[in-house]
């Protein structure tokens, strides 16, 4: 991402369609878009892949909604600070409170559809309504940044679970819970939506072949050992604005590319790196298993997440690894040493 | 002569300087700050030198920052062992009195002083900033367990348990607080903020709930507290959540944030 030669100066005040998230707006004096807060000052570059890097909201960065706004502060673990309007709402994800005046009013919501689950710590996952007047910030614990995901009438998107940060009060939310068990698709049968599938392709042009195990319930063997462990992720958020325009804010962690997939286009994803997409993106999953494969080389078999357009999805440079890939038919080894060390870490 | 304030250690500067000879503040920069009255940490720039006592600190890198210090032979730091990076062979290290016995990383925790001349460098283990706080004669600051990463041979160090206050956090029996007082000459301590660093300064009387894991530091004139937050209760046992209660004292006083977490391990 380069910045444009006085761009600041060409575009304050300038009408202009975020390319990130797709609304139009007037650019702000700090050169950001109304909307996400996102630069308005640079260049799109899009990789040869058709990959843009997404970069976030700016530092200090000001969106405003109803008679409230929030600002962004900072540019590692950035902070999101809440400025309430009297009688305004939104509500959040309890463990991302930074701090709170004492004219913000808390209240819990019970009945958030699967967000009240476990959280990655195992504590619970309160979700709390603050209602202002009055200042709270929120926070992620991993670098990264702020992505604010503005939302027109009955728009949908669909979120990795855990970047959840906060959203407006009018939307609504539900959950994806993802199968923990591999399928194989039938023969003429698209891919289901949302439920995950084991390819079974036997010829590639890769130096990889695609899954070709015999006996599919020896692959979940292999890639499940048991463990509750889903490609992307236990579930993704689901929010949608109901009665109006409405956002949702997340966290990704590391930097973010995303990618207008068309009709007709596909793409392997690592599964635990989606960030966000459409509705209208379908996914599922995908086995690749080295073409010399034996039966150790099945043990590095990779998982991917094969993606559909028509639609946007996003990807975020840090993820949960394939954890409990590596795992021997007598069940002797759950995790290797470096698995183990990014779990701790993403665990923190 | 006409001179700078520091707008961060409100230190007076020549005007031919760019940045704060006392805490490393970039002078030139806008000093903005939010609705809520919180304003972040100065970005001190990299490879930037200043100065305390007679001995020269240099800070260099952006994502997990390390200090390295020119120490005079004169003048000492001291620091928690396992900061320490690299060192000059006759920089001479001695361990310093505490005033109890404490654990970390299941380990026993220990401060030691290095004594110039020579250089010495130091760096935590997260990504995040590094804060230079003078502290002046006769007060006191309080930082968060596991946080500073140095402070200098004029600054008294001693420590206390709050119980209960990490119970949320990590389950553990509560946090300690590392307390800095500067009975004779000024001096410094710098502290490790993982992410991004804000400060407020409390008004008398003005009180905010900061989520434990956030404090980063606090003047010893504001009052802390455990609560639980109120209006939240979910779940069959009535789940809780406790925040710390930040409360100015009689003439206010200044609390920094951080905005991400590091769990370190302490008994």
């Amino acid at each position: 991402m380069e910045s444009a030669p006085d761009a600041s100066t060409s575009l304050n005040n300038r009408e202009f369609t975020c390319p990130y998230c797709r609304l139009k707006g007037t650019v702000t004096k700090d050169v950001s878009c109304p909307n996400c807060g996102a630069p308005a000052d640079i260049r799109l570059l899009e990789s040869g892949n058709k990959w843009e890097e997404l970069p976030g909201a700016k530092d200090r960065a000001v969106i405003q909604f109803s008679q409230s706004k929030v600002e962004v502060q900072g540019s590692f673990v950035p902070m999101a600070e809440f400025t309430m309007a009297a009688g305004e709402s939104v509500w959040f994800a309890q463990h991302k409170l930074c701090y709170a005046d004492k004219g913000i009013s808390f209240e819990s919501i019970d009945s958030m559809n699967g967000l009240t689950s476990l959280n990655l710590t195992g504590a619970y996952n309160q979700i709390v309504r603050a209602t202002g007047p009055g200042h709270f910030a929120l926070s992620d614990n991993v670098m990264g940044e702020l992505i604010m995901l503005p939302l027109q009438t009955d728009q949908s998107i669909k979120v990795r679970n855990f970047c959840f940060v906060a959203a407006s009060s009018n939307v609504a939310h539900g959950t994806i819970f993802h199968h923990r068990y591999m399928q194989r698709p039938k023969p003429g049968v698209p891919p289901q939506h949302d439920v995950t599938h084991y390819e079974n392709i036997l010829e590639s042009k890769s130096v990889y072949r695609q899954a070709a195990e015999p006996n599919p319930a020896r692959v979940y063997f292999h890639i499940y050992g048991g463990e509750t462990f889903m490609p992307m992720g236990g579930h993704e958020d689901v929010f949608t604005a109901r009665n109006g325009p409405g956002w949702v804010l997340i966290h990704s962690p590391g930097n973010t590319r995303f990618r207008d997939l068309a009709a007709d286009e596909s793409v392997h994803i690592h599964g635990s790196s989606l960030l966000y997409r459409d509705p209208s993106v379908q996914t599922h999953v995908v086995v690749e298993i080295p073409a010399l494969s034996n039966d150790d080389m099945r043990d590095r078999s990779q998982i991917q997440v094969a993606a559909h357009g028509p639609g946007r999805i996003a990807v975020s440079t840090v993820f949960s690894p394939e954890a409990p890939l590596v795992r021997d038919v007598d069940g002797s080894t759950g995790y290797n040493e470096d698995t183990t060390q990014i779990l701790d870490w993403r665990l923190r | 002569m006409e001179m700078l304030l520091c707008s961060w250690c409100h230190a007076n500067n020549p005007q031919e300087l760019s940045q704060c000879a006392v805490c490393g503040a970039p002078l030139n920069s806008e000093d903005r700050v939010s609705d809520s009255g919180f304003r972040e940490a100065p970005k001190l720039r990299d490879m930037e030198e200043f100065t305390f006592s007679n001995s020269t600190l240099q800070i260099e890198g952006k994502y997990v920052p390390m200090v390295e210090i020119n120490l005079h032979p004169d003048d000492s730091v001291y620091f928690e062992q396992h900061t320490i990076m690299a060192k000059d062979a006759q920089v001479r290290l001695t361990k310093k009195p505490l005033n109890g016995k404490r654990r970390a990383h299941g380990m026993p925790y220990s401060v030691l002083s290095a004594s110039g001349p020579g250089f010495i460098s130091f760096s935590r283990d997260a990504p995040g900033e590094l804060v230079v706080m003078p502290i002046h004669e006769h007060t006191e600051l309080d930082v968060r367990e596991h946080a500073f990463l140095l402070a200098s041979h004029t600054v008294d160090y001693q420590f206390v348990r709050i119980k209960g206050l990490a119970n949320m956090v990590h389950g553990g029996n509560g946090m300690y607080l590392d307390q800095f007082t500067a009975n004779g000459a000024s001096g410094i301590v710098l502290i490790h903020g993982s992410g991004d660093v804000v400060q407020k300064t409390l008004a008398p009387g003005e009180t905010i709930y900061v989520e434990a894991g956030k404090l980063l530091y606090k003047d010893s004139s504001v009052s802390l507290k455990t609560v639980q937050l109120p209006g939240i209760s979910s779940g069959f046992l009535g789940n809780h959540v406790y925040v710390a209660e930040l409360t100015g004292g009689p003439q206010g006083g200044r609390v920094g944030l951080q905005s991400a977490y590091h769990h370190s391990a302490s008994e």
